[in-house]
């Protein structure tokens, strides 16, 4: 569990980011901290601006204003396409709809960033791929097409494909989305497992409360253009207005995080097809 | 015209010069890709197949159409003067200066670019280029330079092939059907056609032609709206600009060159 990410490693910071999509404004003086190592969801409404804030951070959109700084280091707003493009290449993306290339099997997507970037053979490259499979649980699914597999082995060959070239950063834009209840439990307890295995930072944008409180170390509620940020226990006793009106909105089930994390200890139930 | 049209107009003209911006830097995109590697000869094969092996049979169906057409129509014309001898000149010079090239590039714009600016569109509307853009692979090079590089590649051929197939649909109508002498045909053809002026200006028209649409087709689909009507918009948008660009610029080619 997290503590104050204030007191934290800070792996990326976020610093009074301005955003506008036409006359809509999504960022008016956005700050948050996502600590390093752990899994921070990102919570709001829809239209919050969830994905462009992982779009942002992976240099995929240009804010009006604000600055993105990964470990104190990089400011990623202000880097030419061709340093972004280098930088790309230490993030992992899950997209929401998998983002696989539909022309290619599922083995030549997770495949591709290696051919392109390595210089490794296609025995090696193989070895690799049948490596991350496994850690993703994906299996007997290398010559199929994206649009032959299931929601959840979608998510599976999307995450395995970001994970390739075992990055520091992984956002996964809407994990959940489109999952049945059973698949939703196993996609959560893969992300815990590759957390915990891969000692990877995770920014996990997420409308599902009971999904967040299961699985978050830090939660960063999008609300009206800024964040509220902490422990999901402290966002519960969090009195700030825009806080409970939203948790209000969203039902009872955040308030039982207790409940919610005896749920997670227990096992998933099975999912074929996942 | 009416005060209110004037600021319609202004912005009309305003996203027209926009557009046209985007598309030279589009393009000059494209062209930095082609000049540094690495070569995906892999991906324009798949491409050439696509826009140029799938396209052969429209274009020899209607290369075929087109000259039964012209064959007959010349000789019913030319018949009336006594002139029915020179139907293949009168058939080859349309074929070549015009109608092959023009109708070549519509027909492509059809079937191959509307389908490219879809593909495309529909990458769009389904994050892939994003996805790309993760793994440090510029869509530009990966997606978009192998399609405008076939499509470059296969419309000078694919003009060709409809020319032939053109002048052996007028000479079946012409000599087969009507009785023209076949040495007359081939004759008149022959003497009325120069290589330099005629044929090699005729690809020259083509290989303009293609460039045109593959940027029209890749751009549009590029810059669609990532949503399904987007994505239907860059369609019929590809079909029309790309339709309209190509006679545009058939005048102009002709006015200019004399091609």
């Amino acid at each position: 569990m997290v503590g104050d990410p204030a007191s934290e490693d800070v792996h990326v910071e976020i610093r009074d980011l301005r955003f506008a999509r036409g006359t809509r404004t999504v960022f008016r003086g956005l700050s948050c901290r996502f600590p390093r190592d752990r899994i921070s969801v990102v919570l709001g409404a829809s239209g919050a601006g969830k994905s462009t804030l992982l779009r942002v951070i992976a240099c995929l959109e240009k804010p009006d204003a604000g600055e993105v700084w990964i470990e104190g280091r990089t400011e990623v707003t202000a880097l030419p396409e061709r340093k972004a493009r280098a930088f790309r290449r230490t993030v992992g993306m899950m997209f929401q709809s998998g983002a696989l290339l539909d022309s290619m099997s599922v083995f030549d997507n997770a495949a591709l960033p290696l051919r392109e970037h390595t210089r490794k053979s296609e025995a090696e490259i193989r070895e690799e791929v049948r490596r991350i499979f496994d850690a993703v649980g994906l299996e007997d699914v290398e010559g199929l097409l994206p649009g032959q597999l299931s929601g959840g082995m979608v998510k599976r060959a999307a995450l395995a494909r970001a994970l390739i070239f075992q990055p520091e950063l992984l956002l996964c834009d809407e994990p959940f989305s489109g999952l049945d209840p059973t698949t939703q439990r196993l996609v959560e307890d893969l992300l815990v497992e590759v957390n915990r295995k891969f000692g990877v930072t995770m920014i996990i944008t997420s409308h599902h409360i009971g999904s967040t409180v299961r699985m978050a170390d830090h939660v960063v509620l999008l609300t009206e253009g800024t964040a509220v940020e902490g422990r999901p226990e402290e966002l519960r006793r969090n009195t700030d207005a825009r806080v409970v009106r939203f948790f209000e909105d969203a039902g009872p089930t955040f308030l039982d995080v207790e409940e919610a994390r005896r749920q997670a200890q227990a096992p998933a139930g099975g999912g074929a097809g996942a | 015209m009416s005060a209110s049209a004037v600021p319609w107009l202004g912005a009309a003209a305003i996203r027209f010069v926009v557009d046209l911006g985007r598309l030279g830097r589009f393009t000059l995109g494209v062209l930095d890709t082609l000049r540094s590697p690495p070569v995906r000869v892999g991906r324009l094969v798949d491409e050439l197949f696509q826009v140029g092996v799938l396209s052969l049979a429209i274009i020899t169906v209607s290369g075929l159409a087109v000259g039964l057409v012209l064959g007959l129509q010349g000789y019913n014309t030319l018949v009336r003067f006594g002139a029915e001898e020179s139907l293949g000149a009168v058939v080859g010079l349309s074929l070549i200066r015009e109608l092959g090239p023009v109708l070549t590039a519509l027909l492509v714009t059809g079937r191959a670019a509307s389908a490219v600016a879809a593909e495309i569109g529909s990458m769009v509307m389904t994050q892939q280029l994003d996805g790309l853009r993760m793994m440090s692979i510029d869509p530009l090079d990966f997606v978009v330079a192998p399609k405008v590089v076939a499509m470059i590649v296969v419309m000078p051929l694919l003009s060709g092939l409809f020319i032939v197939m053109g002048l052996f649909g007028a000479y079946l109508v012409g000599v087969v059907l009507l009785g023209v002498d076949p040495g007359s045909f081939l004759m008149s053809l022959e003497s009325a056609v120069e290589f330099s002026d005629d044929v090699l200006g005729s690809l020259l028209k083509a290989f303009i032609f293609g460039i045109l649409v593959a940027l029209i087709a890749t751009y549009r689909g590029y810059t669609a709206e990532p949503h399904a009507a987007g994505v239907s918009a860059a369609t019929t948008s590809t079909v029309v600009v790309a339709s309209v660009t190509t006679l545009i610029f058939d005048y102009f080619i002709t006015a200019l060159w004399g091609v």
